[in-house]
Formats: structure tokens, C-alpha cells, sequence
């Protein structure tokens, strides 16, 4: 547990230092992906952090929860134009679906083909 | 002080309940996070409680934020070795998955005269909420707004996702899964993952890609889209 935060607060801070150098990415995605890289390269041990993970990963929900209250002060905009972006997100979420699911489709049956014959 | 106490245990309380309402009933639709927003918010407005007021304590919840997305790093150190040889090709599905996202809804934004903000939050719909909410931070999204089209996209992914893909004959695992972790992130994720273990690994790994990719070319869009 106590392994676990101390691995993700110093990739976190070195990511922070990171976006402050040379910016691009949010400085928690610069740590997510060091964190990857040192789990990946044996510099943490995965075993050791794994159960703080899935704890981590359970109850991750209730940290977004104050951000969609913040809705309340906004409610105008869903009476204005709540429909229209609700289906906004809809098409774009069911094209985004087909797209992947077709062009993925294609590739493996290509694939897994080119693997029976060989 | 005492506010700041109250709001956090009150909105503990509430996501452990509504999250123990969906173990019992095991519907997508009664998302935990979703159905907590949907109580506090009449709750407040009732008791003539302000969302700043609320926030004092809700902020500290905000802020751990971005260690969630460091812990991020775990599933992606996981799914990493799953790429092996196929990784190019599948980088590139998934990018392509993000391009749709984002532009589709850049367009149809710009199309029904959104407002930036709006647009913002829109274009950040199909990724996993930790990121998005921190991108939506920089890039000067509706926060709110942004945490509940997640939501939204998500519970259609999740409902109306593989009935899509059979449909359109889309029907190996390895490509359901990124499709739906593409489109509806953890949400998507969750539910492919009960069908198969290979649904659920592919589905994450377009997950947690798809937001490394919105992370790098959203910004960019933005840019061009309101320049």
C-alpha cells in the first residue's frame, strides 16, 4: 500500500517536473506512462502494487462525482441545447463503434487467415 | 472546515450505496457514478446548498484525480504485452478510432453552433474519465459537462455496442472489443469483459490508447476548429 502511493506520487511528480520542461500532455499521463515504463522495465514490482491497483480501480468513480455535480450550475445549457448533444454523443459513439469494429474486422480475418494457411 | 468534512462523507455515502444498488442489480444503466450525480444535485438544490458551497469538501475528491491516472499505468503495463507483433496495425485502428471521435464531434458542434467550451467537453466524450476531466481542465472544457457526456457515451457503447457490431457483421472478439473500448471506454470495458477475456483485454487496450491519442490530437483540433 504505502510501496503502491509512493511509486505513483513520484511518477507523478516527475511528470509534473516533465510538463513543466517541455509541456504537451497533462503531467499525470507523462507519469502514467513512466509509471508503465518502470513496471515494464522491473524498477517496481508489479506483484507488490497490484492489490492497491484493484482497490484503486473499484472506488475511482466517486473522485468524478464532484465534477458532474458542477452540472447544476450548468443546467441552462441542457435546457437549451440538451438534445442536440445528446445527439452529438450518440452518432459519434455508435460511428466510432462501426468504424473500429469494421476495419478491425477486416484485419483479423486477414490475419488469422494468413496464420491457418501458413 | 465542517462543510468541506460533510460534502466528502455525503458523497461517499451516497457513490457506496448506488454503488451497491448496481452490484445487486448488475444493469449498465444504473451507473454508480451517474445515478450519485443524479441524487446530489436535487438534494443540494432542495437544501438551498450552493455547488461551491459543496465543492469545498468535493474538491479534495478532485484532486485525486491524477493520481488515478498515474494508477492508470498498471492496466497499460499489462495490455503492453499483448501487442507483441501486431502493434502497428493496431495503433493504428485505435488512432483511427480517435480521429472519428474527436472530429465527428468537432463537426457537428461547429454545425449546430455550440459554443467552444461545449464543443471541448464533446470532443473528449469517448475516453476514460481521469484524463478527460484533466484535459478538459486545460484545454477549458464544461468539467461538468464533460464528466456526464462520458457517462452517457459509455451506457450506449455498453447497451447498444455489440448489438451494432453483429449487426454490421463485426463479429470477432478481438475487434468487438476495440471497437467498444474505443467508442465507450471503461464503461464498454466493463461490460465486454464479463463475454470474454480476450473482449476485455483488447477493450482495454483501445481504452487506455485512445486516450493517450485524444490527449496528443485534441488540443490541435481544437486550435484549428476555432481559429
Amino acid at each position: 500500500m504505502l510501496y503502491a502511493a509512493l511509486c505513483i506520487s513520484g511518477c507523478l511528480a516527475v511528470g509534473k517536473i516533465l510538463f513543466w520542461l517541455v509541456g504537451g500532455l497533462p503531467g499525470s499521463l507523462y507519469g502514467m506512462i513512466l509509471f508503465a515504463v518502470c513496471l515494464h522495465r522491473g524498477l517496481m514490482r508489479a506483484e507488490k502494487i497490484k492489490p492497491t491497483i484493484h482497490g484503486i480501480m473499484r472506488f475511482m468513480g466517486v473522485c468524478f462525482v464532484p465534477a458532474g455535480v458542477g452540472m447544476m450550475d450548468h443546467l441552462s445549457l441542457l435546457q437549451n441545447s440538451g438534445a442536440m448533444i445528446a445527439a452529438i454523443i450518440a452518432l459519434s459513439t455508435l460511428m466510432v463503434i462501426a468504424t473500429v469494429g469494421l476495419v478491425a474486422q477486416h484485419y483479423f480475418s486477414q490475419s488469422d487467415h494468413k496464420r491457418d494457411t501458413n | 472546515m465542517t462543510t468541506a468534512l460533510l460534502s466528502i462523507l455525503f458523497t461517499l455515502l451516497i457513490y457506496q450505496s448506488c454503488a451497491y444498488v448496481q452490484r445487486i442489480s448488475a444493469v449498465a444503466l444504473l451507473n454508480p457514478m451517474l445515478l450519485s450525480i443524479l441524487i446530489i444535485i436535487p438534494l443540494l438544490i432542495f437544501g438551498d446548498i450552493s455547488f461551491e458551497q459543496y465543492n469545498t469538501g468535493g474538491q479534495f475528491l478532485s484532486y485525486l484525480l491524477e493520481p488515478c491516472v498515474v494508477a492508470l499505468g498498471f492496466p497499460l503495463y499489462e495490455q503492453a504485452r499483448q501487442l507483441k507483433k501486431q502493434w502497428r496495425m493496431l495503433l493504428a485502428i485505435i488512432l483511427l478510432g480517435a480521429v472519428v471521435a474527436i472530429t465527428s464531434s468537432v463537426l457537428f458542434a461547429i454545425l449546430l453552433q455550440l459554443s467552444q467550451p461545449v464543443t471541448v467537453s464533446l470532443a473528449l466524450k469517448s475516453i476514460t474519465t481521469p484524463i478527460a476531466l484533466e484535459l478538459s481542465t486545460a484545454m477549458g472544457g464544461v468539467n461538468a459537462l464533460t464528466a456526464l457526456a462520458i457517462i452517457f457515451a459509455g451506457i450506449l457503447g455498453a447497451v447498444l455496442g455489440r448489438p451494432l457490431l453483429m449487426l454490421l457483421g463485426v463479429t470477432n472478439p478481438k475487434a468487438q472489443g476495440l471497437a467498444i473500448g474505443a467508442g465507450s471506454h471503461a464503461l464498454g470495458t466493463a461490460t465486454v469483459s464479463q463475454i470474454s477475456f480476450e473482449h476485455g483485454a483488447y477493450s482495454s487496450l483501445a481504452l487506455i490508447f485512445s486516450a493517450i491519442f485524444t490527449a496528443a490530437l485534441c488540443p490541435w483540433v481544437i486550435s484549428l476548429a476555432f481559429a
